[in-house]
């Protein structure tokens, strides 16, 4: 292999003797490199242009120290050989569109440094061939990253990638380390072909966007991080361990239709926070699959927006928690989520003293015991029906406050805690009971206890006690269990027909009053 | 290139897994052939999910 050095004077050409040379800063008049040469730029090199007018085969290519420019118009480079065949420098520009190609089909191991170069100045890399292992250096940055016809590992090395990344079905993925994805400019897409990427993947351009055109995996114990730009799953499944995404950020998670996010971390892990909902913007499906099967004793803290740090309605997930023995926290803060459900093989807790804002529905049928505290689960809904069925009882205060928002209430649902209907609709299902350690509403918008069918009546108990409602309307309801149920008329309250167990009549109050004035007009006046 | 999207699950409709395979347009494969490769993907990723393997982290080159 013989070297060829790039030397100022000539035409600027890659195919032309008059910039080569047999030694750094030497004369030129060399042969132009190739397919058994190395081609160097280095800081002799002077800081013009080289151009490529061909696309040549060489065995390496090394620009260390080089300040000038290489500009691939639309040309290849191909790289034949093995070891490390290319090494890139910060110091240099690039420009056209740059992609080099490493064919070499042995085993024998590659290795490419491109450097941590500015996504304008990185370059894009295919490798067509070989089964041996390839190597980016650690800190590199490369625009995409392309394997077809590759079958060996693309080894543990944590680097940038600014483009796309496409892997051969036939490769493999070393465990550890971390990939960036940092475009920050139109849509790139990760396409996988199954293979998994058992990596942490960070995901943060300022403007970038990031498609998966087919699932991604990656381990139980890796985190994935939105930080900047727009992941878009595109319907397809993404499985990682965590993900955060808990920023000021402009940012936005797109599920796509059909897809998902299946969450497989266990052990004590936060496995999803959004903490910080600051310009965090959802879209799709936005289903989240809490699938790791965490132990007893372990928690699984998911951490939706908070409600003071931009957790809204149109940025809280939907998750199904569907298999561990270990207690999922919810937080204490107020934080946002869709629907909460519990399924498949979860036998563990609810933490103590959570505090979700529930915009969504609730099921737990069996699933998770409620461990339960002083702090108020709310259900937020403000636009449409949505259920809560729980066989399990929930041992927390209750909240009901959504403008135009209605909660079904399926089966017999246990609330060890206060209820309180501040707006919306409870409709408790027909025949079935709400048992409450009290109930009380709040506000003066009028609001709404029925059962789901006009006409079928469903019950409403409380042990002891007196609990008196304000601009309540009730219909099919039947009060029960010990306690004293007042829905006095001049409350705001309105009898909507087929209730029993409440007092419909005038408040103590009203009634003293008129007692008192006929008291007043029938006493003779005394002068 | 053609892409074969496609949605599998347990009976039960849990552990959805949607996918593509990317097929050269004169891949010839049969119907039958396609299928088994949708299910082969499938329980990769199902067996990934309910059974990680152990974290086995190679040396980071740096």
């Amino acid at each position: 292999m013989a070297n060829r050095y790039w030397v100022t004077g000539g035409t600027g050409n890659w195919n032309s003797t008059t910039n080569w040379s047999t030694a750094s800063g030497g004369a030129s008049g060399a042969s132009v490199p190739g397919s058994s040469d190395a081609a160097l730029f280095d800081a002799s090199s002077g800081s013009g242009t080289a151009t490529l007018d061909i696309s040549p085969t060489i065995q390496t290519l090394t620009c260390t120290g080089f300040t000038g420019t290489l500009d691939f118009t639309t040309r290849v480079i191909f790289l034949n050989s093995t070891g490390t065949v290319f090494v890139g420098a910060t110091t240099m520009t690039v420009a056209g569109t740059p992609l080099i190609t490493l064919t070499n089909s042995s085993a024998t191991a590659r290795t490419i440094t491109p450097t941590a170069v500015t996504e304008t100045n990185s370059i894009s890399f295919a490798v067509n061939a070989g089964t041996g292992n390839l190597t980016t250096t650690g800190g590199g940055a490369v625009r995409d990253l392309t394997f077809t016809g590759f079958t060996g590992s693309l080894t543990s090395t944590s680097f940038t990638i600014y483009g796309n990344l496409t892997l051969d079905a036939g490769m493999t993925v070393a465990a550890a380390a971390t990939l960036t994805f940092a475009a920050t400019s139109g849509t790139k897409t990760i396409t996988t072909n199954s293979v998994t990427v058992d990596k942490n993947l960070t995901f943060n351009g300022v403007g970038g966007t990031w498609r998966i055109t087919g699932s991604l995996t990656s381990g139980a114990t890796r985190t994935t991080t939105l930080t900047n730009g727009t992941l878009n799953l595109n319907g397809f499944t993404f499985s990682t361990g965590i993900f955060s995404t808990s920023n000021a950020n402009i940012r936005t998670l797109d599920f796509g239709t059909g897809g998902g996010i299946y969450l497989t971390a266990s052990g004590n892990n936060t496995i999803y926070t959004a903490a910080d909902s600051t310009n965090f913007s959802v879209a799709g499906d936005r289903n989240v699959f809490v699938t790791g099967v965490g132990t007893v004793g372990n928690t699984r803290t998911i951490t939706g927006g908070q409600i003071t740090l931009n957790g809204t309605a149109a940025n809280a997930l939907n998750f199904n928690i569907s298999a561990g023995a270990d207690t999922i926290n919810f937080g204490t803060a107020n934080r946002v989520f869709n629907n909460i459900q519990f399924s498949g093989s979860f036998s563990g807790n609810i933490g103590a003293n959570v505090a979700p804002q529930i915009y969504g529905f609730f099921s737990n049928n069996g699933f998770a015991t409620i461990t339960g505290g002083t702090n108020a689960w709310t259900f937020k809904s403000t636009s449409s029906t949505n259920y809560i069925s729980s066989s399990n009882a929930i041992n927390n205060p209750v909240i009901f406050d959504g403008v135009g928002g209605a909660w079904q209430i399926y089966n017999n649902l246990i609330v060890n805690g206060a209820v309180t209907l501040t707006n919306g609709t409870i409709q408790i299902a027909d025949g079935t009971t709400l048992i409450v350690e009290s109930f009380a509403t709040s506000g003066t918008n009028q609001k709404y206890l029925q059962s789901i069918t006009p006409g079928t009546q469903s019950y409403i108990s409380d042990a002891s006690g007196v609990n008196s409602v304000s601009y309540l309307t009730i219909r099919d309801i039947i009060a029960t269990g010990g306690a004293t149920w007042n829905a006095f008329y001049d409350y705001g309250n309105i009898n909507a027909g087929n209730n029993s167990g409440w007092y419909f009549g005038d408040s103590p109050t009203v009634g003293n009053e008129i007692t008192m004035r006929l008291r007043s007009f029938t006493q003779p006046r005394r002068f | 290139m053609i892409e074969v999207k496609f949605t599998l699950s347990q009976p039960d409709d849990s552990y959805k897994f949607s996918d593509t395979l990317l097929l050269a347009d004169d891949h010839g494969l049969t119907d039958a052939e396609i299928e088994a490769m949708k299910q082969a993907r499938y329980d990769k990723w199902y067996d990934y999910i309910i059974n990680p393997p152990p974290v086995v982290d190679e040396p980071i080159v740096e």
